[in-house]
């Protein structure tokens, strides 16, 4: 999987996305109600992944498709949609983050993450197990320079390939790398079984 | 003696492989796919990285939210057009109504004169007005004001000045530092 093209791990949803924004821009709302359920989830875990709310994750989420929806006739290139629709999440996550700053600044918010975090949820999701690995994640991610840190994110977490990154982040494909590479370096310098929780047997 | 190591790929090719394989030559391509100890190299970074991607998605709750988009028509690759021409619209509208304002400034005796008994009534306060300003010049304090300040014909006499400037036992001015 890894290292595989550059179009990402989508495999035919990027022929399908195409279809469907052509068929948004021709007035069917069908097929943008269709990407909207295609690309959410993904959506919704890049958002979380940088802002570790969950709340704060489904706002950015609803922003994103509602700028998507409203902006569709400026997208160009089809094809491209996934790295256009992560582009305007970037954005929507680096406003969200802004504001929430300027909230704690003014002291109308709290600076740490705004949830309360039980053992275990009823939904059965472990909130304690995954503060501790978001916490761990997060000392690596701050130890990058900020753009390593995205590329690296888009990359291994939310499954890029080097073109959409490139396109998502308006950088060429060669810093991309670059910063791709550098980033993997410091990755394996960290030691992953220190980020990395130990795998349970069952 | 040390061939068959020296052939191994050097960790920063077998980094840059994870990045994007196109990067590999073809020989170093060969080698990684004939080689267990530099596809285990490979294999262990790589395994690493989805092990990080796969405890990203397990370490994130589950959400069923649902996006609501607009009850309006969907995206229309005109719409942007419609926006812009009402804004022309408007624009257009303000600079018909700023010409004709100034267009009655300029020519008073067009059609958008007042009629004669609004300018005789304006014509009558203004004649009061300067009535006004007339006996000002010639009388300006009120009656009030003119009880409290002295007799015009009183002069500034020496007992003013030494209650100014009080006199030292010599009867010379104090010094002033």
């Amino acid at each position: 999987m890894l290292g595989e093209g550059t179009r990402g791990d989508q495999g035919g949803e990027a022929g399908e996305d195409t279809s469907l924004v052509r068929d948004a821009l021709g007035g069917d709302r069908r097929s943008f109600e269709r990407l909207v359920v295609v690309h959410r989830e993904g959506i919704y875990r890049m958002a979380y992944a940088r802002m570790q709310s969950r709340a704060d994750a489904e706002d950015v989420v609803q922003d994103v498709f509602l700028s998507a929806y409203r902006n569709l006739p400026s997208l160009r290139d089809p094809g491209l949609f996934r790295a256009w629709l992560y582009r305007i999440a970037l954005n929507k996550v680096r406003d969200f983050m802004r504001k929430r700053r300027l909230m704690t600044f003014l002291g109308l918010a709290h600076n740490e993450v705004p949830e309360d975090y039980p053992d275990a949820g009823p939904d059965g999701f472990d909130h304690l197990a995954a503060r501790q690995f978001w916490a761990r994640v997060n000392d690596f991610l701050s130890s990058l320079p900020a753009l390593q840190r995205e590329v690296f994110r888009l990359r291994f977490m939310d499954h890029l390939g080097i073109q959409e990154i490139a396109e998502a982040l308006g950088r060429n494909e060669s810093t991309v790398k670059t910063h791709l590479y550098r980033a993997i370096e410091k990755f394996k310098a960290a030691g992953p079984q220190g980020i990395l929780p130990v795998q349970e047997e069952s | 003696m040390n061939n068959e190591r020296q052939d191994h790929l050097k960790h920063e090719r077998i980094v840059a492989s994870l990045v994007d394989e196109r990067e590999l030559a073809s020989g170093e391509r060969e080698h990684l796919s004939s080689c267990p100890a530099c596809a285990a190299a490979r294999e262990s970074l790589a395994s690493h990285l989805e092990g990080l991607s796969e405890q990203a998605v397990r370490h994130t709750p589950p959400s069923s939210m649902k996006v609501v988009l607009p009850a309006e028509q969907p995206v229309n690759p005109m719409a942007w057009f419609m926006r812009w021409s009402m804004g022309v619209a408007a624009a257009v509208a303000t600079v018909v109504i700023v010409a004709v304002f100034l267009l009655g400034r300029l020519f008073p005796g067009g059609p958008l004169i007042e009629d004669t008994t609004t300018l005789a009534r304006e014509a009558s306060r203004d004649e009061a007005l300067l009535a006004e300003v007339r006996a000002l010049e010639n009388d300006p304090l009120p009656q009030a004001y003119k009880e409290i300040i002295p007799d015009p014909g009183v002069s500034l006499d020496d007992d003013f000045f030494d209650f100014l400037i009080p006199l030292d036992a010599n009867g010379d001015e104090a010094q002033k530092t």
